[in-house]
């Protein structure tokens, strides 16, 4: 194993470490009012974060140790744990997509972002739309059609028979969810 | 014997009204519907219906979803015989077994044959669950904190030594969950802790946040990463199930009897579940079975003993849940979350109050229906089933995430939940991709606030003497049990190396 794979293999668990030491300082902080023969707030996640910090450090620690002797055992062990994590349920189909997942995201964040400005109805369907052209998609029509349908089902579903309160946006997407909704008969 | 019975007949009673009956059906096609998809876990179909919950009565809702979760471990089975596509990674033992029967030509066998394993697990997990959850009830009455802390604790400790896998990321990923059930104020003292001053973040985060961001939309995101992929029903071959001739089921009755008895103590025990289950059972199968030498080459064996072992684990998830109020599985702690919603808190009381003692009973009632129900449609509907793999996945899992938002919009009616969740399905990817166990997460964080309340509790019951927890008998036999289940993934692994040195 190179310097660099072994720093890679590392740099989550040094990560982890830096940040339960950082939030085990916080915990030693906490205000409260209680006898000062108890164990305050900070004891249950102190002891947490406690636990984490050693796991991190031991596996810091195997990350640079045991791959010096560029060794056998090294490789034996990252291949039974990767064999006890068990097959893929099914081999992939397309090559992995780094721009893929970050459209996926992207549509996801812009929908959480955008779903109080836009209303319910409006910000579903084109958060349908995209996401399922983002997943490769490619029959717009079809898409189009399952984007405004399934948009318009959950609004009737959830506001007509589940009667959860779904956001209807700011004007003047507000006046069209009012309006859709009046046309669904929902008061 | 007879009071429970009379109780069950009142149960049975109580499905077969027309609701009842109408969403146990519905519940028995979502969550075959659910398994057969890939990348649709039984898990995320459970969060998926908990939205259209909040609007019925509790007994109803929790017919739907304990409906869901016994179908859910079996609907998998035909994806994976026919196009070698398991629906969930319960399904996967079955491939070695059940695809190369069908491979052999006797596809039609082999669904027989999981339907014989799923409705034996079914039924011996319905019964264990009637005739225990009772006693087992009395018995919870009579512990106190420390041993309510051991069972957590053991619980815990469980779901990092049955993972499989790196122990150090299964017990970091543990931590985390326990970490993010900190978050918030404290139920002891009414401090706040690690909410940096945002609003969002000093309610708490809620457990199903957590679950439905990391399972729901980081499945999602991964198989994005991957690429979608599917099955074509077109390759399928014929598309019925034949069953086993009686003489044929008796010759694996000690298969079926030992597998049973796995899924329901591994059900049992918090932590693990229908996978583990399912994975134990084969491996007992490969290890005591009378066939063991002919396993992986389409015996009957290899299918029945994964798949029975699969159904009978839910009946042993539901004890712990409804008699101690501790969800041991994803789907239980779901479940809980519906008894939590409309008012119900499951434990050991429960069976003390007539009311909700009479919805436990139709509840119970309901697994015998929903085994029998799901046999049937597996029977008969497979056809139609199928035909739900011609989905393309795009669309699918755009519906997906978007019913997860719902689902957790809808609890709190807060939107700044949707951001809690989106977090929580970009960190369940990064998990994926470090190879980190996203379960104990999940656990950690649905278990974390009854681990807390009971450590603490303890403590100041028995002026901070943490021994408490090793002399007690109860409590220090449990926390034997769960030192031994941390070290014991260790000790294995340094078997297995030695092993493979002393062989090369």
């Amino acid at each position: 194993m190179t310097r660099a794979a072994r720093l890679a293999r590392a740099a989550p668990y040094a990560l982890l470490l830096a940040l339960a030491g950082w939030l085990y300082v916080l915990a030693g902080r906490i205000e409260y009012v209680g006898p000062p023969e108890h164990i305050g707030p900070g004891f249950w996640p102190r002891a947490i974060l406690g636990l984490l910090a050693l796991v991190c450090a031991w596996e810091i620690a195997r990350s640079l140790a045991l791959s010096v002797a560029g060794s056998a055992r090294a490789i034996l062990q990252s291949l039974m744990e990767a064999a006890a994590q068990g097959e893929p349920a099914a081999a992939p189909v397309a090559e992995a997509s780094p721009g893929r997942l970050a459209a996926g995201m992207g549509v996801t964040l812009a929908y959480v972002l955008l779903a109080d400005t836009l209303g319910f109805f409006v910000a579903t369907a084109g958060f349908l739309f995209g996401f399922i052209a983002v997943g490769g998609y490619r029959r717009w029509g079809i898409a189009a059609a399952c984007a405004g349908a399934g948009s318009l089902a959950m609004v009737i579903v959830f506001m007509k028979i589940v009667y959860v309160s779904l956001p209807l946006g700011t004007e003047p997407f507000r006046s069209l969810s009012l309006a859709l909704l009046a046309l669904l008969g929902v008061r | 014997m007879a009071e429970v019975l009379s109780h069950l007949a009142g149960g049975f009673a109580q499905v077969l009204t027309p609701v009842n009956l109408s969403v146990l059906a519905i519940g028995l096609v979502l969550g075959l519907l659910v398994a057969v998809l890939p990348g649709l876990t039984l898990v995320m179909g459970v969060v998926l219906a908990l939205p259209f919950t909040y609007a019925m009565d509790i007994t109803p809702a929790i017919i739907l979803l304990t409906a869901m979760y016994v179908t859910g471990t079996y609907g998998g089975a035909f994806t994976a015989i026919l196009f070698r596509v398991p629906g969930e990674p319960i399904d996967v033992p079955l491939l070695w077994d059940g695809y190369v029967m069908a491979r052999n030509g006797l596809p039609a066998k082999a669904l027989g044959w999981t339907l014989v394993g799923a409705f034996v697990g079914g039924m011996v997990s319905a019964v264990v669950m009637v005739a225990l959850s009772e006693p087992v009830a009395r018995i919870a009455l009579t512990l106190s904190t420390p041993e309510y802390f051991a069972i957590i604790f053991f619980g815990l400790t469980s779901v990092v030594s049955l993972g499989g896998g790196s122990v150090a990321n299964a017990l970091i990923s543990l931590c985390l969950g326990l970490l993010i059930s900190t978050v918030g104020v404290d139920s002891t003292y009414g401090a706040e802790r690690f909410a940096f001053g945002v609003p969002m973040l000093t309610d708490g985060i809620e457990y199903l946040l957590v679950m439905v961001g990391a399972y729901g939309i980081g499945e999602v995101f991964t198989r994005l990463y991957h690429g979608y992929g599917g099955a074509s029903v077109g390759g399928a071959g014929p598309l019925r199930t034949e069953l086993p001739a009686v003489r044929e089921i008796r010759r694996t009755l000690p298969t079926v009897a030992r597998s049973a008895l796995i899924g329901v103590i591994v059900g049992v025990v918090p932590g693990a579940g229908a996978t583990i289950a399912s994975f134990v059972a084969y491996g007992a199968e490969s290890q005591y079975g009378r066939r063991r030498r002919e396993l992986g080459r389409g015996i009957p064996e290899g299918i029945v003993a994964p798949q029975t072992a699969a159904t009978s684990s839910v009946g042993g998830a539901m004890i712990p849940l409804l008699t101690m109020g501790i969800p041991g599985s994803g789907a239980t702690a779901i479940i809980l979350g519906a008894f939590l919603l409309h008012g119900v808190q499951p434990g050991p009381q429960i069976f003390a109050n007539p009311e909700q003692s009479s919805m436990v009973y139709a509840v119970f009632a309901s697994m015998f229906a929903s085994v029998l129900g799901m046999c049937l449609l597996g029977y008969f509907a497979i056809k139609l089933l199928v035909r739900v793999l011609e989905f393309p996945e795009a669309v699918v899992a755009a519906f997906v995430v978007l019913f997860c938002f719902i689902g957790a919009f809808a609890a709190r009616n807060t939107l700044s939940d949707l951001y809690v969740i989106t977090a929580f399905g970009i960190l369940g990817f990064v998990f994926e991709q470090l190879r980190f166990p996203i379960a104990p997460l999940v656990l950690g964080s649905i278990l974390g606030p009854l681990a807390e309340t009971t450590f603490m509790t303890t403590m100041i019951s028995f002026s901070n003497d943490w021994t408490v927890f090793f002399t007690r008998p109860i409590a220090g036999a449990i926390m034997a049990l769960s030192v031994i289940a941390l070290l014991w993934p260790v000790v294995r692994q340094v078997r297995e190396r030695r092993r493979i040195e002393a062989k090369s």
